[in-house]
């Protein structure tokens, strides 16, 4: 956009400059063209005088002489010199102009005289050299006033243009679909809105469609899911119950709790990609607690591996962000740990607060996640060596909790850990005051 | 006998229900529509009303607003599939007593309903003021001298469960099983940590919201303005 303009004004007065200066060009050679043809015709007229006087006379200085005063011209100075180059006559006085502002030309003539016409070049010079002048002053103005019409002309071609694109960048940013174009556009860059137009309505619906498929499809997920999990929970409270049975109903409950939490990221995850509407979902997290809750239910569920889990957690880490999904995260995050150690390997977890951002440490003693894959076990579908080679799928993938993690403003990564194994670092933004002023608010104020 | 009127559209949904909720010694008398939920509970037979808000005739809420407006005062409970702070208020408005999201844990449901069934009339605060301090239950917000002070959703099941019954005395059980639906060690453990960054918010012994243990017997709730 900036480039157009400046191009336009640079051929604006480019054009100008040019111009000018081809004026000077063709004028120069017009008037020396003129001198060629002068010199040419007063050499000729002198020979033919110089013969015709010699006729009459039979002595070459007086004929010389003679036809001097009878055909020199005005304007330039005719020299007749004799064979030897001694001046016989001479229409001027003293010796002839020479150096650079002076032209010449001789001719050797019957009966046997050199005839020397010389010009000043000083009329043509003054003359182009007053020429460039009225140029410049008339030119240079126009050069500038060219240009800046130009560049205003460009600007206002392309407003249209430079509307256009902060109104996508808003759609862009916003989700609110707006048209591109304005009655009274040139018709180019109407065609080109309406094209437009017509694109991101189609994207809109589409995305419109896709988002109202998922939050259908995760309503109707979560009334079978709520029969379930609550069939489950009664079948379970049957006293009578086996050891074996009662396992395989808490294996069921953990895999419908995953569901549910898929579910309910899939419903986070449509908000937080179109709108900010997800976070109304949010509230004060203490990302201590669920660490702590996270280790006490999965060491019922591994109690081996009680003395393998070290916690080290403040008393109270502070988010904002969604209950669910961050209880979900964490425990998916130690669960993961316990997955890929071995009985005897430690799991040590970091729970922290420093500058108003919270981070979670997951580390182990396993084998940990070679350099290569660091990327990869984020991206969805990608399960690595290890994953393949181990136990099922468990909740929310490591590609969803990304997800999560940044849809609350914060990511996830994995490293090498002290402890030989791998290293997963979840940070998130600090709980802060919102913005927003309850009513509490002003009754507080008010007291 | 806790009486229950459970109102909601799903089958599966409601025959769950008035299995566990028979399991734990309650009467139970379903509705599965919007007009019949509405005239069973105009009845005013019941004790506690579990009502889906998604029903297909009619809004969960308006059934709320209609009973309030002809005297019904029978504590509701809505099952709703979101979890957010504005629907929570806009329920309370209508005239619901308590929120849960689906799927939910039997246990929590039994718990909910006792506490609502036992209270029977007299609803919780929905704001308090005392001093410097400012509690806003429905839209859940706990202002110290304007500012706002952050609690978790535990952290509010215990302030709400206290401020319910404030200068009365709440046993340590009671308080188990109202926010963590379990009697156990663990939850106690928890109970004790939660009770002690609770003091801190509220501004601290000597302020105007006091949280007071009765040694051997439980905990009281003082406010004083």
């Amino acid at each position: 956009m900036q480039r157009l303009t400046e191009l336009q004004q640079m051929l604006a007065a480019l054009l100008i400059l040019t111009v000018a200066g081809s004026t000077v060009w063709i004028s120069a050679r017009t008037l020396h063209r003129h001198e060629t043809v002068f010199l040419d015709n007063t050499l000729h007229r002198m020979v033919k005088s110089l013969g015709q006087e010699w006729a009459e006379e039979l002595n070459l200085k007086r004929a010389a002489e003679a036809a001097i005063l009878e055909s020199a011209p005005l304007g330039a100075r005719v020299d007749i010199l004799d064979r030897q180059g001694r001046t016989l006559a001479s229409s001027g006085s003293g010796p002839g102009p020479r150096g650079s502002d002076v032209r010449e030309a001789r001719t050797y003539a019957w009966p046997g005289a050199w005839i020397v016409v010389t010009i000043s070049t000083e009329p043509r010079r003054s003359a182009l050299e007053a020429l460039s002048l009225a140029l410049l002053v008339a030119a240079l103005p126009l050069a500038v006033a060219a240009s800046l019409a130009g560049r205003w002309l460009a600007r206002r071609a392309l407003r249209p243009l430079s509307r256009m694109t902060t109104e996508a960048e808003r759609i862009s940013a916003s989700g609110a679909v707006r048209p591109l174009g304005k009655p009274g556009d040139p018709l180019e860059i109407a065609a080109l809105a309406a094209s437009f137009d017509r694109l991101v309505a189609r994207l809109d619906e589409m995305a419109r469609s896709e988002r109202h498929f998922t939050e259908d499809a995760a309503h109707e997920l979560r009334t079978p899911l709520t029969v379930l999990s609550g069939e489950l929970q009664h079948a379970r409270s049957d006293p009578a119950l086996g050891t074996r049975q009662r396992e395989s109903l808490e294996h069921a409950a953990i895999q419908v709790r995953a569901m549910d939490e898929l579910v309910e990221a899939l419903l986070f995850l449509r908000h937080a990609d179109g709108s900010r509407e997800g976070s109304s979902e949010f509230a004060p997290v203490n990302l201590a607690d669920l660490a702590r809750d996270a280790v006490r239910v999965l060491l019922l569920q591994h109690p081996k591996r009680a003395a393998d889990v070290a916690i080290d957690a403040a008393d109270e880490v502070l988010v904002s962000g969604h209950p669910v999904l961050l209880a979900s995260a964490l425990r998916n995050l130690i669960a993961n740990a316990l997955k890929f150690t071995e009985p005897g390997q430690t799991v040590r977890i970091t729970v922290a607060t420093s500058q108003n951002v919270s981070r979670i440490v997951v580390e182990d003693g396993g084998t940990g996640v070679a350099p290569e894959h660091r990327e990869s076990i984020f991206q969805p579908f990608y399960r690595s060596p290890e994953a393949r080679a181990s136990k099922e799928g468990f909740g929310l993938g490591l590609p969803i909790l990304r997800r999560v993690a940044r849809a609350h403003g914060g990511e996830v990564v994995v490293s090498s850990s002290m402890l030989g194994g791998a290293r997963f670092e979840l940070t998130l933004p600090g709980w802060a005051p919102s913005d927003f002023r309850p009513d509490a608010g002003r009754a507080a104020a008010r007291a | 006998m806790v009486r229950v009127l459970v109102v909601e559209d799903s089958g599966p949904t409601r025959h769950l229900l008035s299995r566990s909720l028979a399991d734990a010694d309650m009467t139970v008398a379903t509705a599965a529509r919007f007009a019949t939920g509405l005239r069973q509970a105009s009845t005013g037979e019941f004790d506690v009303i579990v009502l889906d808000l998604g029903l297909p005739d009619g809004d969960g809420l308006e059934l709320c607003r209609e009973l309030r407006a002809t005297g019904i005062q029978t504590p509701i409970l809505c099952l709703t599939a979101r979890a957010k702070v504005e629907e929570r208020v806009r329920g309370l408005e209508a005239g619901a007593d308590d929120y849960l999201r689906k799927p939910f844990a039997l246990a929590e449901l039994r718990a909910r309903l006792r506490a609502l069934a036992r209270r029977g009339g007299p609803t919780p605060p929905r704001r308090i003021e005392a001093g410097s301090l400012a509690i806003d239950f429905g839209g859940r917000h706990l202002l110290q001298s304007g500012g706002e002070v952050p609690l978790t959703a535990r952290e509010w099941a215990v302030l709400e469960f206290l401020a319910a019954r404030q200068g009365r005395l709440v046993t340590r059980d009671e308080l188990l099983e109202a926010a963590w639906h379990e009697i156990s060690d663990a939850a106690s453990e928890s109970l004790d940590v939660i009770l002690s960054r609770l003091r801190r918010k509220l501004g601290g012994p000597g302020g105007a919201c006091e949280i007071r243990t009765v040694r051997g017997e439980g905990f009281v709730l003082e406010i004083r303005p």
